[in-house]
C-alpha cells in the first residue's frame, strides 16, 4: 500500500514524520480532508491567519501530490 | 506504636499475598479498590473454578451476538471492547488491564453487543458465569462489589463520552494517558516510573476518534513539551504532571475513595 505523509502550513505549521499506508490517491484525499476537518474543530481560528490552512501531501519519493486548502474568501 | 502506617493498597496487596489466594488475587485486589469484601468473601472468590487462556493481539474472546457462558478476567496483558460500523470503521470503547472482569454484564444480558479483543499478548482467567452468579446470590458483598464494578466501568465511559466530544485533541490525549497511569497505578505490585502505554498511534485514533495523522501531531507535541517519551516508536508517560496540567485531570469519576466514603 503507498504511504503518504501530511504536512501543514500557513495557520498551522508542522511537518509529519510518521505518515500513513492508504490504498491510493483517492483514499489519500480524504484523509488529508479529515485531517484539516480535525484540526479545525480543535481551533477554527487556524484559517484566520495570513493564507488559510494547508495541507500537503507527499509520497514516500517527495514529490507532492496534492494540497487541501481552507481559506475565508473577503 | 509504627511511626508511619502502610497505605491502604500495600496493606490489601500484603493481605492478598498472606492469604495466598491464587491467580485470582488480582481480580480480588481490583475489586477492594473500590469495596469491602470479609476475609470468607475473598476466599470464596479466590475459589471459584477457573480455566486459563492466552490470546495474541488482536484475537476476540468475545463477538457481538454471542451468548457468553464465561467471565475473563485479565491475570496479564491488556484487552478492550470495541464496536464497528458496516463500511469497517471502529471505535474502542473500553480498555481494561489486569485485574478487569471482562465480562460481568453478561451475569445479567445475556447477547454481547459488543467485541472483546486482547490488545497485547494476554493471559485471562475464565470464569463460569454460573459459578459466578451462585457466588453473587450467597454473598452480597460479592454481589455489591460486582455491582460496583460495572457502575465505576460506567463512569469511565461516560467521562471518555466527554472526552471525545468535548475536549481537544491534545487534552483528550493527554487525559487518556492520565486515566491508564492511574489505573495502572492502582494495581501495580511495585511503584514504576515510567508507565508504557501498549497502544499504537491507529489504535490511539480509534479510540479518540482523530485521524492517525492527528494523533501522531499530538503525540509529536505531548513529546517536545517532555510529557511522554517515545522509545523505539512505543509511548511511554513521563511526567504525569503535565499530562493532568493539559487535560484538567481530576480522578474523582474513578472513585478511588468509595471505601472511605470522602
Amino acid at each position: 500500500m503507498p504511504h503518504y505523509f501530511f504536512n501543514t502550513s500557513n495557520g498551522s505549521p508542522h511537518i509529519d514524520d510518521a505518515g500513513m499506508d492508504l490504498p491510493d490517491i483517492d483514499a489519500a484525499r480524504r484523509e488529508a480532508v479529515r485531517y484539516g476537518g480535525s484540526l479545525l474543530v480543535d481551533d477554527p481560528n487556524m484559517v484566520m491567519h495570513d493564507s488559510g490552512l494547508r495541507i500537503e501531501v507527499i509520497d514516500t519519493t517527495g514529490k507532492r501530490c496534492f494540497a487541501v486548502c481552507v481559506v475565508i474568501e473577503r | 506504636m509504627p511511626s508511619q502506617v502502610a497505605p491502604l493498597s500495600r496493606w490489601k496487596e500484603q493481605q492478598c499475598e498472606r492469604m495466598a489466594l491464587g491467580p485470582l488475587s488480582i481480580l480480588i485486589r481490583k475489586l477492594l479498590s473500590h469495596s469491602l469484601l470479609s476475609t470468607a468473601d475473598q476466599e470464596a472468590l479466590a475459589a471459584l473454578p477457573y480455566s486459563i487462556k492466552h490470546m495474541v493481539p488482536g484475537e476476540a474472546i468475545l463477538r457481538e451476538g454471542d451468548r457468553a457462558v464465561i467471565c475473563p478476567i485479565v491475570l496479564s496483558g491488556f484487552a478492550y471492547r470495541q464496536k464497528m460500523v458496516p463500511d469497517g470503521g471502529r471505535q474502542i470503547v473500553a480498555l481494561k488491564m489486569p485485574g478487569d472482569a471482562l465480562d460481568l454484564q453478561s451475569l445479567f444480558l445475556h447477547r454481547a453487543d459488543h467485541d472483546i479483543r486482547a490488545l497485547t499478548v494476554a493471559e485471562f482467567a475464565l470464569l463460569p458465569l454460573t459459578a459466578l452468579e451462585k457466588l453473587t446470590l450467597d454473598r452480597p458483598a460479592v454481589a455489591r462489589a460486582i455491582l460496583t464494578d460495572i457502575l465505576i466501568e460506567s463512569s469511565i465511559s461516560r467521562e471518555w463520552l466527554l472526552n471525545i466530544g468535548r475536549r481537544s485533541a491534545l487534552a483528550r490525549l493527554a487525559h487518556l494517558l492520565c486515566e491508564l497511569h492511574d489505573r495502572m497505578n492502582t494495581i501495580a505490585t511495585e511503584a514504576s516510573a515510567h508507565f508504557h502505554v501498549p497502544l499504537t498511534q491507529e489504535q490511539l485514533a480509534d479510540l479518540l476518534g482523530l485521524t492517525p495523522v492527528h494523533v501522531n501531531r499530538m503525540v509529536r507535541q505531548l513529546e517536545k513539551m517532555g510529557a511522554i517519551g517515545r522509545p523505539s516508536r512505543s509511548l511511554t508517560i513521563l511526567h504525569f504532571d503535565s499530562l493532568a496540567k493539559i487535560s484538567n485531570f481530576s480522578s474523582a469519576y474513578l472513585h478511588r475513595n468509595n471505601i472511605s466514603g470522602v
